[in-house]
């Protein structure tokens, strides 16, 4: 996938916008925070992306493919890191992810949960109970499971939210990893100066309209532009 | 498409059943307020063996609906509490195989604690339960697939709400209503050894599952972006 296009995006709630005519394109390979105070329509514009939830106007296409279609045929190429970990406490770490790549009906099972425990560093704790990991190893245990079917797609909601310094950490770097994979990735965040760090481009909302769109220099950009536009 | 749909199905019900091994949370819920109830009842109604015919298909599916709405109240406690529902919705083709592996897995609790129901209140009540036993399964087999598939969908239905252990009952119950009449009238024609009755009752209740589980069916994967 290399580009995600929105043209003119709106979705209602009623008589309640959540978001209103929102216009911008997400590139492979590239890191775009998005930003903005609660209720300005980040987490539905993820949900939209991710084709959990129908936009009420507007179009949406990944390349070539539309909303509906890449819903219905390609959903299994969005990965979706939220706050919640969205895993099982009373499984362990290795079958959480095997019981994920067994969903999506995936080749080579046990070789992917390897790599995947590989990946975030959780080989030694694999065969623990998640219920029993800190948060920050829930974190990187779900991007692990995110990152099961090769997503082309990665949607992060408020991915750094609860976790400690070491956490937070982990988990920049591991979303520094991935930038240089070509992944199409969007990550939304209220911490402003550690997204910024990472981020090649910002998408600012307000009251669920696009204040502003740029390419980011570092976290002070990203913090001026906050305050010119939300 | 057909081998991935139910390949989800056993991963889903395998996943449900390794954590209830380790974790008893529902079937010793289940067991142990059955084995209260039918205690309850015992000593309350039980007067001399005429009177078993009236009130032994009552105290039966009192316990049943009662023990059910525990078993079908926890269906996506485990999805809910950590966000689970958001990426299973993500999986291609998982609305469908969650909903059936959900029903699967209840018909399993409620199975489980129905075989210890069923011996346990036959042994109170003084009825031959090994002489009906075919009858027994026919009925409890019917009436236990229509609760499970409507108890399901309503626990999904649900599942986002805090007041759902309350309104869990007020959904299901009046929906749940020609099935459970059908139920208790079943298994007393059962106990008057009126076979044909039975047959014909338990093929209005067998017609009731099919209905209720299509609709059911049908339903779930608007709940399921509803809820998401």
């Amino acid at each position: 996938m290399q580009t995600v296009s929105l043209e003119s995006v709106s979705k209602a709630y009623g008589r309640e916008f959540a978001l209103h005519r929102v216009s911008t394109a997400f590139q492979s390979g590239e890191l775009t925070a998005l930003v903005g105070d609660n209720g300005s329509g980040k987490t539905t514009l993820l949900k939209i992306m991710a084709t959990l939830e129908a936009p009420s106007r507007g179009e949406i296409t990944y390349d070539d493919v539309d909303w509906e279609g890449f819903g219905d045929y390609y959903r299994d190429r969005v990965g979706w890191i939220a706050h919640e970990s969205l895993l099982y406490d009373s499984l362990t770490g290795r079958e959480n992810l095997n019981f994920y790549a067994r969903m999506y009906d995936l080749e080579s099972v046990d070789e992917r949960v390897e790599r995947g425990l590989e990946r975030v560093g959780l080989v030694d704790d694999a065969d623990r109970r998640v219920a029993h990991y800190s948060r920050g190893m829930r974190q990187r245990l779900s991007i692990a499971r995110a990152l099961l079917q090769a997503p082309e797609l990665l949607l992060f909601d408020e991915p750094l939210n609860g976790l400690d310094r070491s956490g937070r950490r982990t988990m920049l770097e591991l979303l520094e990893t991935l930038c240089g994979q070509n992944h199409v990735i969007v990550v939304a965040s209220h911490a402003l100066s550690a997204v910024g760090d990472v981020a090649d481009r910002v998408a600012i909302l307000d009251g669920g309209e696009l204040q502003h769109t740029s390419p980011l220099d570092s976290s002070d950009h990203l913090a001026d532009l906050y305050r010119e536009h939300a | 498409m057909m081998g991935s749909f139910w390949r989800q199905v056993g991963v889903l019900v395998g996943k449900d059943l390794r954590h209830e091994l380790r974790n008893g949370e529902v079937l010793t819920t289940a067991l142990s307020f059955s084995v209260l109830l039918t205690l309850i009842f015992t000593f309350a109604f039980y007067q001399r063996q005429e009177t078993v015919t009236f009130v032994f298909p009552g105290i039966l599916w009192v316990a049943i609906v009662f023990t059910g709405t525990l078993i079908v109240t926890r269906t996506f406690a485990r999805e809910a509490e950590s966000g689970c529902l958001r990426a299973l919705a993500l999986i291609p083709g998982s609305e469908g195989s969650l909903y059936v592996a959900k029903v699967l897995v209840n018909l399993i609790f409620m199975g489980a604690f129905e075989a210890v129901l069923l011996p346990f209140l036959g042994l109170a009540f003084d009825v031959a339960i090994l002489e009906s036993l075919g009858g027994f399964v026919a009925i409890l087999t019917v009436g236990t697939l229509g609760f499970t598939a409507l108890g399901t969908l309503v626990s999904a239905m649900l599942v986002g709400n805090r007041l759902r252990d309350v309104l869990l009952p007020i959904v299901l119950y009046p929906l749940a209503v020609p099935l459970l009449i059908g139920g208790v009238l079943a298994t007393r024609r059962l106990l008057d050894g009126e076979w044909e009755l039975v047959w014909g009752w338990v093929r209005i209740m067998g017609a009731i599952d099919i209905a209720l589980a299509f609709v059911s069916y049908v339903l779930f994967r608007w709940v399921l972006r509803a809820i998401e």
